[in-house]
Formats: C-alpha cells, sequence, structure tokens
C-alpha cells in the first residue's frame, strides 16, 4: 500500500522525466571526472613468465599471467618452430626459433588483458594472457 | 582434445573485469533511480505520437536531399566493393588487412552509436538498398517497360530474416573458425549481398529493407533513439528514444530484441571463468559424435543460441507476469514493450564494445592509407598506431557503468510511457510498471553482472 501513496502522490509532476534524466547524466559525468588514473609507480620485477610453444599451442595450455602496472615483466618464450613472440598492445615482436628462446622485459605501463601470441606466417595463436590490474 | 578459439583476433587490449563493489554501486544506483522513477514519472503518456519539428534552413534540406541520399548511397557503394576487393586481394593478416577492421570495427560498433546520437545514417549509406534502388530506377526507365510489382512481403515472416541474419553475424565473428580473416569475411559479405538481392528483387527494396535487411533493422532500431530524422526531405528534430515507440510491429520483433542482447551476452559470458570452465567439459562430451571441430562449434554454437533463447524467454517471463495484471495477449504485450529493450540492447553493446572501438578505430588510419598490407601510404597515414593508452581500466569501469545507468534509464522511460499509453486505468498501469521494472532491473543487473566476468 505504501507504494500505492508514493506512485500516486502529489509529487508526480511532468518534469520528473527531466529531472532523472538530470540525474543519470550528472551522474555519468560525475563517475567519469572521478575516474582517477590509478596505477602504482613503483617498478617491481615480475617473473619470469615462461611460455612452451609445441606443434603451434601452448604447452599444458595458455597461462595467465597477473601483474600491477608499474611492474617489470620478463616474459621468456621457447618455441619448437620458428615464429614470433608477440604482446599486441605493447607492440612487442620477437623472433623465437627451436634453437633461439626469447625474452621480453618491459615496464606494464598500459591498464588492461593483453594476449601473449605466438606467429608462424599468417597464422597467430594466443598462448597466454597478461593481465595489467590497475 | 580442446582447441582454442582464436576470438577478437583484432583486439590488442581487452577489458578488465569491473571490480565487485562497483558492480554494487552500479547496482544500487538502478535500484534507486527505478523507483524514484516508479515514484515521481509523469501520469501521462508523453512519448506517444510524437511528431518531429522540420527544421528550417540550407543545411537542413541539403542533409535531407536525394542529392545527398544518393552520394551517400554512392559513399556506401564504394565502401562495399573497397570491402571485397581488399579481403580477396589483400593480406591474410587480420590486423593488416582493411577489411577485418573495417566491417567489426567501423561498420559493426561504430555505426551504434553513430545511429543513437545522428539517427538512422545506414539507411542512406546502405550499399544495398543503394544498388537496388538504382537497379529499380534504371529497369522502369529500359526499354522493355517498367519492371514487375514485387511479390507483398509475406506478413508471417516479420523480422525473422533480420534476426537470423544478426545471429549469423555474431557467429561469424565469435564462433566460426577464420570467420574474422579477410577472404572469409569477404566471402560472407558477397554471399549476405547475393540473398540480400534476391530478397529485394523478390519482395521490392523497402520492404525488404524494412524487415529482413538485418542491418537496417539493427541500426534503424538504435537510429530511433536519435533526437534526428528525417521528414518531408528535411532534417527534424523530436525528443531522445521518441521514435522507439512508434517501431513497427510485426512478428518476431522480439526475437530480433534477444538477438541483439544475447549476441553480446554470449560475446561477454564466453570472455568470463564460467563458460571456459564449462565449456571444455561439453566440449569433451561431444568429441566422439562430433569430432573436435564440430563439438567446439556445436558447444559454442549452444552458448550463442542459449543466451539468446534465455533473454528472450526471460522478457516473455515477465510479459505473462503483466498479463496477469492487465488481461490481453502475452504476445501482444511483449510486443507492445519491446521498444523499452532497445536502450538497454544499446548499453549492452557500447557497454561492452567501447574500447574496442575506441582502440580498434584508431587502426583505421593507417588502414586508409594501405587497405591491402601491401606497403602503400596513400594518404600519408600509413605510420599512424594505435594509443591503447587513451583511456585506464578504472576510466573504462566507470564509462561502462554509466553506459548501462542511462541505457537503464531509457527503457525505464519508455516501458512506463507505453504503460500509461495502453492501460487507462492507473492502478493496472502501475501494477504492470512492477513486472517491467523488474525485467529491467534484472536485465540491468545483468550486463553489469557480465561487466564482471569480462577476460577474468
Amino acid at each position: 500500500m505504501a507504494w500505492r501513496r508514493i506512485r500516486f502522490s502529489r509529487g508526480s509532476k511532468p518534469s520528473a522525466a527531466a529531472v532523472l534524466w538530470l540525474v543519470a547524466g550528472a551522474l555519468s559525468v560525475a563517475v567519469l571526472a572521478a575516474a582517477a588514473c590509478g596505477g602504482s609507480d613503483a617498478a617491481t620485477p615480475r617473473g619470469p613468465f615462461s611460455v612452451d610453444v609445441e606443434d603451434g599451442t601452448p604447452v599444458g595450455g595458455p597461462q595467465r599471467f597477473d601483474v600491477r602496472r608499474g611492474d617489470v615483466v620478463d616474459l621468456r618464450v621457447r618455441a619448437d618452430v620458428s615464429g614470433d613472440a608477440l604482446v599486441p598492445g605493447y607492440e612487442l615482436s620477437r623472433p623465437v626459433g627451436p634453437d633461439e628462446p626469447t625474452q621480453l622485459i618491459f615496464p606494464a605501463d598500459l591498464e588492461g588483458v593483453f594476449d601473449v601470441r605466438f606467429r608462424v606466417g599468417a597464422a597467430e595463436v594466443p598462448v597466454a594472457t597478461l593481465t595489467v590490474a590497475p | 582434445m580442446v582447441s582454442l578459439p582464436l576470438l577478437h583476433a583484432l583486439g590488442g587490449r581487452a577489458d578488465l573485469p569491473i571490480p565487485v563493489w562497483l558492480f554494487g554501486w552500479g547496482a544500487g544506483i538502478v535500484l534507486v533511480l527505478s523507483f524514484v522513477a516508479l515514484a515521481s514519472l509523469w501520469r501521462r503518456p508523453r512519448y506517444e505520437d510524437v511528431r518531429p519539428r522540420p527544421l528550417d534552413g540550407p543545411v537542413s534540406r541539403a542533409l535531407a536531399s536525394r542529392w545527398a541520399e544518393g552520394l551517400a548511397g554512392l559513399a556506401g557503394v564504394f565502401l562495399l566493393g573497397v570491402t571485397v576487393w581488399a579481403g580477396l586481394v589483400g593480406t591474410d593478416i587480420v590486423t593488416d588487412n582493411f577489411t577485418p577492421t573495417f566491417v567489426f570495427v567501423i561498420f559493426w560498433t561504430g555505426l551504434v552509436p553513430l545511429s543513437i546520437l545522428l539517427g538512422d545514417v545506414y539507411r542512406a549509406f546502405n550499399p544495398w538498398r543503394a544498388i537496388g534502388r538504382a537497379t529499380g530506377w534504371l529497369l522502369s526507365r529500359g526499354a522493355t517497360g517498367p519492371p514487375p510489382e514485387a511479390l507483398p512481403y509475406p506478413g508471417r515472416l516479420g523480422y525473422l530474416p533480420a534476426a537470423l541474419g544478426l545471429i549469423a553475424f555474431a557467429w561469424l565473428e565469435l564462433i566460426a573458425r577464420g570467420g574474422q580473416t579477410p577472404r572469409n569475411l569477404a566471402a560472407a559479405t558477397l554471399v549476405y549481398s547475393g540473398i540480400t538481392f534476391v530478397g529485394m528483387a523478390l519482395y521490392g527494396v523497402e520492404a525488404w529493407t524494412a524487415r529482413a535487411e538485418s542491418f537496417s533493422v539493427y541500426f534503424g532500431f538504435f537510429g530511433r533513439m536519435a533526437p534526428f530524422t528525417r521528414v518531408d526531405g528535411r532534417i527534424a528534430v523530436r525528443p531522445f528514444l521518441s521514435g522507439l515507440p512508434s517501431i513497427e510491429r510485426a512478428p518476431f520483433l522480439t526475437l530480433v530484441l534477444a538477438a541483439m542482447l544475447g549476441t553480446v551476452t554470449y560475446d561477454g559470458f564466453q570472455e568470463g571463468s564460467i563458460w571456459r570452465d564449462l565449456a571444455p567439459s561439453i566440449q569433451d562430451g561431444l568429441d566422439g559424435a562430433f569430432g573436435d571441430e564440430g563439438a567446439r562449434l556445436f558447444t559454442e554454437g549452444l552458448g550463442l543460441l542459449g543466451a539468446i533463447a534465455v533473454l528472450w524467454a526471460f522478457y516473455q517471463l515477465g510479459c505473462v507476469g503483466i498479463r496477469r495484471v492487465t488481461g490481453g495477449s502475452a504476445r501482444e504485450l511483449a510486443d507492445g514493450f519491446a521498444h523499452s529493450l532497445v536502450p538497454i540492447a544499446s548499453a549492452y553493446v557500447l557497454a561492452h564494445y567501447a574500447t574496442f572501438l575506441v582502440f580498434q578505430g584508431q587502426g583505421m588510419g593507417s588502414l586508409l592509407s594501405d587497405p591491402l598490407g601491401q606497403g602503400w601510404d596513400l594518404f600519408g597515414t600509413a605510420h599512424l598506431g594505435i594509443d591503447f593508452g587513451i583511456i585506464n581500466a578504472t576510466q573504462t569501469w566507470y564509462l561502462q557503468v554509466a553506459l548501462v545507468v542511462v541505457g537503464h534509464v531509457g527503457g525505464l522511460v519508455l516501458a512506463h510511457d507505453r504503460a500509461l499509453a495502453r492501460f487507462r486505468d492507473g492502478r493496472a498501469a502501475w501494477r504492470s510498471q512492477l513486472w517491467m521494472l523488474g525485467i529491467m532491473v534484472a536485465f540491468t543487473c545483468f550486463a553489469l553482472w557480465l561487466l564482471t566476468q569480462a577476460n577474468r
């Protein structure tokens, strides 16, 4: 019954719709404005994170590596065929071969979830996931 | 053996899941806004029968002129040609070819916010409509006289072809192996063009475009949210969202909307740990019967169709609830309130794909100069890259939650307005609102929950 009273109260004015829109709009602007740039500046070495690729697929399935923004990532990739280890987003690419494991060391300065991929020719396979949290 | 799907081959950076505390805040705000709305919204329908106000002036007339439509159509046909050509002739590397970025980022994702802000711009640029109209015009002037009358569009078919097309597109994007490769995309574009031209030839260009051409229906619904439309050769303005109540009701309207919500739901859900844990078990169980790839396709197809079916069924359930209060046909009620799902669908799409558009859209800079990935630099922009630092994770979370909340408010406003128009009895309108409110809150909280599952 309480809801009926509210629904049919004198407070129902045509301009309430505009108020609701304003509340929603102001809320959106406020939360966007409040979005502070997070992340720690302390450079903490993280890893080494190792990925072994056999027959074009990661041994044991794709792994997930978790770091925080500002960490230094130490990523090592080995493969039984020649190709390239890639971290799109960080724009990193390094050749890998059967006798040529590679090491990528880079600061995790972009937040988000990034694939680590192995590319042979035009084919790219995700071999691990790098998650950089704020 | 479980194989890895290669999803979002275009992606460089994917979104972090929103934290649980933000989910709580988002859901709390949704609930508070809903009950504030219930208590204080207007008491007479305001969005039904809104007449857009045409704008005078040369700009309004020029933008809405036949010449502008013709030019836009030509641009659309040119882009369709480049999409097919680059896909067939260009490099196989997905990120270095014009076609995947254009189809999935600029067209599929970018046209959504553009339609919401500016109206149904796709209608002008629609290459299939432009070709169909031009062909009809040429035939009518030919020596053999006017072409035969088009068949009447089968009423029972309704929006079914559009819904099936949207599901097929999602299957191509999310499930088909190699669905994002340039060559397969070009082939799919040609197949879709063929189907569209046959449909237009049989039932007429406008009839096929209005009900059956998937992208016209998809972008057309979002375009009805916009404050701009075209009336009598002029640009006209109308209140935001007021184009939605006049969506044409036809069979399978709710299926199209469920497909719009469900395809994004599946895309979000399959990124999360629940589906990643569940899918391999289903896949392993089916390996013997379907083989490796067959089991994967079956499992993921089941996920996609299951997401659409669950959302469709939940909405129908809510409408059955409304019928208990108001009487009438549940199906008729479902169609009557379906338009209020469009802002919620827009929230699903924008929240899920906002960063995809912001990041991958930048890739178009270099692709315009080198569409085939062969080292060209037509406009001097081939060196442009993607700045993945343009928006950080925290800002992304707030943006996503804000989009979902605003979409929810839009849905509430429309559902409330329709209830007032339908049920003259204030008590029935109010009680029907409780059911619809429940559906809206559930859809919105589900959208927020999906964001907590992103790439978890």
